[in-house]
């Protein structure tokens, strides 16, 4: 599996950059933002991206929200979702992994482990 | 006129607000997303701290539906929100900051940098460092300034707030950033906002450093060189012909990349050409700028890089236009700091134009030095140069705020009191503001629709009955004006009166703005008030209706949008609106509880034309056998829809030339209106 597309959901501007930043540092791939749930699922209809990195708290549609709706979409119940956010108990990481989330980081998080989660799903296209 | 906390009483709403509150629990977000927006119309005390109560909750969805609600109710939810920021979960500290940002009033910086610093955790601070951007006020620039040696992520969301708030003081240290493993492309991004000419050679260089990211560098100083032109065909003939950057460089390469992806109008053969113009001597850039704007822009990098003698000898010259094109380019190009004598001398010069363009410079660079020509050219005889000088930021360091403003306000040229009352609203903290009612009241119309607009800005709710009463102003501007003012200061009830009330307006550009402030509301009244805009006389008026009706109405309003598919105006829009409706007819059809199947047909044909998929495929083929023509014909043109041009034109004349009845007739007309 390729990584071409990725939808990166985050309501802070700050938070989507710096993941852009890190992502287009190792992988060659196109990067879409979304600023919350109902933005990510019109991207996501639009094209299907290969992964989605997720904010749970955003207004609108929250994360987990998000989550259960793309599973249960057809077209998206595959895209690998790694959730990105600052509450990291066991509780609320285990919210995450039902709802659907394929893999979890919690804030703050250095590139290194963003690029190590990300290379344990997919080959690597363009090695930079 | 009954005032907001009038209409909305705590007895006659308690009732509702209680359901409300408990809709925010429940299993459908769509549910919880109704209620939060109609609490967040309400601006009660106690509902704000019912609220705040939420946003603790351990059911995730509960909690963002109260934290939108909150956000959307603006000032008035701060002090709960307030509170939270002491809250012992950080989650919830870290939430709170989240909706002040949002929220953006420009008073809550206080609250934010108080608490941040007292703040332990580094996610709290990210947050409410970031809200302090969101919110925009300079004031709070040299706690963006500190926290720029937090950890790393609050350094980033510090980078962005100084980046958003233009704060060209933070320029060397951010640069610094630029070659950070994690901050590098936001602190690019930052520079690229604040535009100061100074980052334009670190970034080139960061982009030939770091091959994989050389994007995102290279539109950044893309931006700081080139603000006013065509920023990537300025910044390429500023790498080939004036920096002399080898043409295999990845900055090149990238900027070639961004010019061959067509960003940009001129297309790539057309700039070969330019490439080959000579490079004009600055004295003649001025005159560029107005007649080839990629020669002032190529050009830009000497103005930027020389002296401006030569423009000064232009200021000199007896043309008043060749004067009027050297100021243009002065205002737009030049890069400070320049000589104090230098500005004092424009600031001195006989020429108006000459030093309103010197007030332009001072607004974009804040030059430091240019700061002591502020004051001479706020006291400027010509009106043009004193509405130019009132946009300085940040005003209220020449003096005392409030006596400048006082002294604007009361200016003999309504061009002045316009800027004024503009400036008011960048001009957090300054009394000034209070000042701006009284301009409602000004003879000049420009002046009204100015104060109206930064009343509205800052939340003066104050201001309301007065902004009420300007709904029968004799000017339309004012009218449409007052009405967008009342959005940000007045309940769901005013508005909806307000909005009534101009429904009716004889300038269709009212009506229009009546029928998009509908939308705030999704009352029925409202709803029958949008569907009977869909048959105004102006499109303007049925175009709003158009867009917003998705937001007032439930699924059934796609039968009244379809029937705007034969609208000669507005058919594009209608079938955009139906398209956004495909899933919701979709489940429509799916649960057959569609009472008028055909006018769903066409929207969910194509969505499903657009949705590949064997589901989709079996969907449409049931749609194409359905019994009722109506049905079979808007598969058909879902179908038609999705061709390409020739197939399309082919396709539409087989169609028949006799419908059996007025909907299929309808129906093939859009078609062959569409092919």
């Amino acid at each position: 599996m390729q990584l071409n597309d990725v939808l990166i959901v985050d309501d802070s501007p700050t938070m989507r950059m710096l993941v852009s930043f890190a992502l287009g540092k190792h992988w060659v791939c196109d990067i879409r933002h979304a600023g919350n749930g109902i933005e990510a699922l019109a991207e996501a209809g639009v094209k299907r991206p290969d992964l989605m990195m997720v904010d749970i708290n955003m207004p609108e549609m929250d994360g987990l929200e998000l989550i259960s709706r793309v599973r249960s979409t057809a077209a998206l119940k595959d895209v690998p979702i790694i959730v990105i956010t600052s509450e990291g108990t066991p509780a609320d990481v285990q919210k995450g992994m039902e709802a659907g989330a394929t893999a979890y980081l919690v804030k703050p998080f250095q590139p290194q482990k963003l690029q190590a989660v990300i290379d344990h799903m997919f080959e690597r296209a363009v090695v930079a | 006129m009954m005032a907001t906390q009038d209409m909305l009483s705590d007895d006659r709403d308690a009732p509702d607000a209680s359901t409300l509150l408990k809709a925010l629990h429940n299993g459908d977000w769509r549910v919880r997303k109704d209620a939060a927006r109609k609490l967040g119309d309400a601006s009660l005390e106690w509902l704000s701290d019912e609220l705040a109560e939420r946003v603790s909750s351990e059911h995730v969805g509960e909690r963002n539906a109260a934290l939108t609600a909150l956000i959307k109710q603006g000032a008035p939810a701060l002090p709960s929100l307030a509170r939270l920021l002491g809250h012992e979960d950080a989650d919830v500290r870290n939430l709170a900051s989240l909706a002040i940002g949002l929220i953006g009033d420009l008073g809550a910086e206080d609250i934010l940098e108080e608490a941040l610093a007292q703040e332990g955790d580094p996610n709290v601070r990210y947050m409410m460092v970031e809200a302090l951007g969101r919110i925009g006020n300079p004031a709070a620039g040299s706690t963006l300034m500190r926290a720029l040696s937090d950890e790393e992520y609050v350094a980033g969301a510090a980078i962005s707030g100084l980046g958003s708030m233009r704060w060209v003081r933070a320029t060397d240290d951010i640069i610094a950033l630029l070659g950070h493993e994690m901050l590098g492309g936001i602190a690019a991004n930052a520079l690229a906002s604040i535009g100061h000419p100074r980052a334009f050679l670190p970034l080139v260089r960061a982009a030939q450093d770091d091959p994989a990211v050389a994007d995102i560098f290279t539109d950044a100083a893309a931006r700081v060189y080139a603000a006013t032109c065509d920023r990537y065909i300025a910044l390429y003939a500023a790498l080939r012909c004036t920096i002399d950057i080898p043409i295999g460089s990845p900055v090149v390469a990238a900027t070639r990349r961004a010019l061959a992806r067509g960003d940009q109008p001129q297309t790539w053969s057309r700039f070969a050409e330019w490439l080959g113009f000579p490079l004009d001597p600055p004295t003649r850039l001025a005159h560029g700028l107005a007649e080839e704007p990629i020669a002032a822009a190529r050009s830009g990098a000497r103005i930027n890089r020389h002296d401006v003698s030569s423009l000064l000898i232009e200021f000199a010259s007896d043309d008043a236009s060749a004067r009027a094109l050297a100021a243009e380019a002065f205002a737009t190009l030049v890069e400070g700091p320049l000589d104090r004598r230098v500005l004092r001398g424009l600031a001195e010069h006989e020429d108006p134009v000459v030093r309103e363009a010197l007030a332009r410079y001072v607004r974009r660079t804040c030059d430091d030095a240019a700061r002591d020509v502020t004051a001479k050219l706020l006291e400027d005889a010509d009106p043009t140069v004193r509405a130019s000088a009132a946009g300085i930021p940040p005003i209220e360091q020449i003096g005392d705020m409030a006596q400048a403003m006082a002294r604007f306000f009361t200016d003999e040229s309504p061009l002045v009191r316009a800027a004024a009352a503009r400036a008011a609203a960048q001009a957090a903290g300054s009394g000034a503001r209070h000042l701006l009612a009284g301009l409602l009241e000004d003879t000049d119309d420009t002046v009204v629709v100015a104060a109206l607009e930064s009343i509205g800005t800052l939340k003066l709710h104050q201001a309301a009955p007065l902004a009420y009463e300007l709904l029968k102003h004799e000017s339309a501007a004012v009218r449409a004006a007052a009405l967008h003012t009342l959005t940000s200061l007045s309940s769901c009830e005013v508005l909806e009166a307000a909005s009534t009330l101009l429904l009716t307006d004889p300038a269709p550009e009212v009506r229009a703005a009546a029928v998009r402030l509908l939308a705030r509301y999704g009352t029925e009244s409202a709803r029958d008030l949008v569907w009977e805009a869909l048959t105004d006389d102006d499109v303007r008026v049925r175009r709003a209706a158009l867009e917003i009706l998705p937001e007032v109405s439930g699924p059934g309003c796609v039968a009244l949008v379809a029937r705007l598919l034969v609208d000669d105006d507005l058919h594009e829009e209608a079938l955009r609106c139906i398209l956004e409706y495909g899933e919701l007819a979709a489940e429509g059809l799916e649960r057959k509880v569609a009472k008028d199947a055909a006018l769903y047909a066409l929207p969910v044909g194509v969505a499903l034309v657009r949705t590949p998929g064997a589901y989709a495929e079996s969907a449409m083929r049931h749609l194409l056998r359905d019994e009722r023509e109506l049905v079979r014909w808007s598969a058909a043109a879902a179908i038609i829809c999705a061709l390409d041009a020739t197939t399309r034109a082919a396709v539409t004349r087989m169609l028949p030339k006799r419908e059996s009845d007025e909907d299929t007739a309808a129906l093939l007309g859009f078609i062959r209106t569409t092919a």
